[in-house]
């Protein structure tokens, strides 16, 4: 009990990164469907999916953390792990993705949505200009949602899905 | 706010709940179907008639659509007019277009009892409030057979079962006309290339106030006739508005393209709405020299088909 007061921040920030990640995931999950997994296959892959999802965001909140320490930001790791979780409340509607027609429009925006979170969370903690926000936070954006776009079924996931 | 306000406010919450849950559910069928999840239900056993040299038709009916077997009236009457007008027409009217597998809303399905629920209440009262979630349900169909997506997984679906049914009318590589109205005719134009590649047959589309998109598939179609009524303005208009791809500035859309390179004719065909007593199929209005709107739908596609 003790060690969850201690521990309850990055434990919401990582359980805000799953949910995000699931949800997302669910929203993307017609590719699994037409690359014809089978169910448990289906599972495994929104599983190891949401662990990926959220190594991938822990990714993005330590290029933040080496970013902002390069330009001389005053941002610890543990506060960009917050940023960047936060950042990712919008994304926890990433299941609208698998609505028909709207769903394609939804996928963009929330990725959008994401990354101009994170910018003005940046720049309202540390001070920074805008630009030097986005500088800091584009990179890891870019890496993180390559990663996690299923479409392109690259690397990992194309060894989750089992086929493609 | 009153009991009654706060109640009808409820009840309008709900519904755009309940709709936003057969959106979200919309795209399941198809997928499950496309991922062996789910087998589709078994063919009927017709047997195949006799060769035919006739024209073929294929009428898609719109998002009110029930089943293959359920048409309104006045489609069947406007059909009945068609196929007087084309001697030897064959036309499949038995395609239930809003589903990939062409499994009725009440065939094997979970919500089996609340569609054929909502129906039976439809058929005693025409235009309830309940029609609208059969309406919903059909046009996440239309979503989904227009999305990037989903659609090649849906279309190619509603092609077998259209190249199955031409098949069991005798069809020998004619040309193949769809009729489309409402949403059918964004199905017409997404199974286009699989129903062209499993015929191998020109393709020709018609549509009556047809709402489609910019669906690649208009590139296997070898011309879209598009009519529609002067009072038909919602409908159509919703599909260009929903559509960016149909947008004038989106030049090398695939919609864009084929408008350029002349495949799609459009035409006004008179005072006539997009629903009601005054649709393309209305037996009851007529036009100022005496016909009547369905006889003019029905002459105005034969006139096509028996050029």
């Amino acid at each position: 009990m003790s060690l969850l007061l201690i521990f309850w921040e990055p434990l919401v920030a990582l359980g805000i990164l799953a949910a995000a990640g699931l949800s997302d995931l669910l929203g993307q999950s017609a590719v699994l469907l037409l690359n014809q997994v089978s169910p448990r296959r289906f599972l495994l892959c929104l599983s190891g999916g949401a662990l990926l999802f959220v190594a991938s965001a822990l990714t993005w909140a330590l290029g933040l953390f080496l970013l902002a320490w390069l330009f001389g930001l005053q941002l610890g790791l543990a506060r960009c792990l917050y940023l960047v979780a936060y950042a990712h409340l919008p994304q926890l509607a990433g299941v609208l993705v698998f609505l028909p027609h709207f769903g394609a429009y939804l996928f963009h925006l929330i990725r959008a949505w994401v990354f101009f979170d994170l910018v003005v969370a940046v720049g309202w903690t540390t001070g920074c200009s805008l630009p030097m926000a986005i500088v800091c936070a584009l990179p890891g954006w870019a890496l993180h949602f390559n990663l996690t776009h299923l479409g392109w079924a690259r690397g990992p996931w194309r060894r989750l899905m089992g086929q493609a | 706010m009153s009991w009654i306000g706060e109640r009808l406010w409820l009840l309008w919450c709900f519904f755009w709940l309940l709709s936003l849950l057969v959106a979200l559910s919309s795209p399941f069928e198809a997928l499950r179907w496309w991922a062996g999840w789910k087998k589709p239900p078994p063919e009927p056993l017709i047997a195949p008639e006799a060769p035919s040299q006739g024209p073929f038709a294929v009428y898609l009916t719109g998002v009110a659509g029930f089943s293959g077997d359920f048409l309104s009236r006045r489609e069947r009457g406007f059909l009945q007019r068609l196929q007087e007008r084309v001697p030897g027409l064959q036309v499949v009217d038995d395609v239930f277009p809003y589903s990939a597998t062409n499994n009725p809303l009440d065939g094997d399905r979970l919500l089996r009892a609340l569609w054929v629920w909502l129906q039976k209440w439809r058929l005693k009262i025409p235009n309830n409030v309940f029609d609208l979630l059969i309406i919903m349900h059909n046009i996440g169909q239309t979503l989904v057979s227009s999305d990037r997506r989903y659609g090649p997984a849906y279309n190619s679906g509603v092609a077998r079962a259209v190249a199955q049914r031409l098949r069991q009318k005798g069809f020998q590589k004619q040309a193949v006309y769809l009729v489309a109205y409402s949403g059918g005719a964004q199905i017409a134009v997404g199974l286009a290339p699989h129903l062209k590649k499993i015929l191998e047959c020109p393709l020709y589309v018609i549509s009556l106030g047809g709402v489609y998109t910019d669906d690649p598939g208009i590139r296997a179609v070898d011309h879209l006739y598009d009519f529609k009524g002067t009072r038909d303005h919602l409908m159509p208009s919703l599909g260009w508005l929903l559509y960016p791809g149909r947008w004038r500035a989106a030049f090398f859309s695939p919609w864009n393209q084929a408008r350029r390179s002349g495949k799609m004719s459009w035409q006004a065909c008179g005072p006539i709405t997009h629903i009601g007593s005054g649709d393309y199929f209305s037996a009851k209005q007529h036009l100022p020299d005496g016909t009547l709107y369905a006889e003019q739908s029905a002459a105005l596609i034969a006139a096509l088909i028996q050029r």
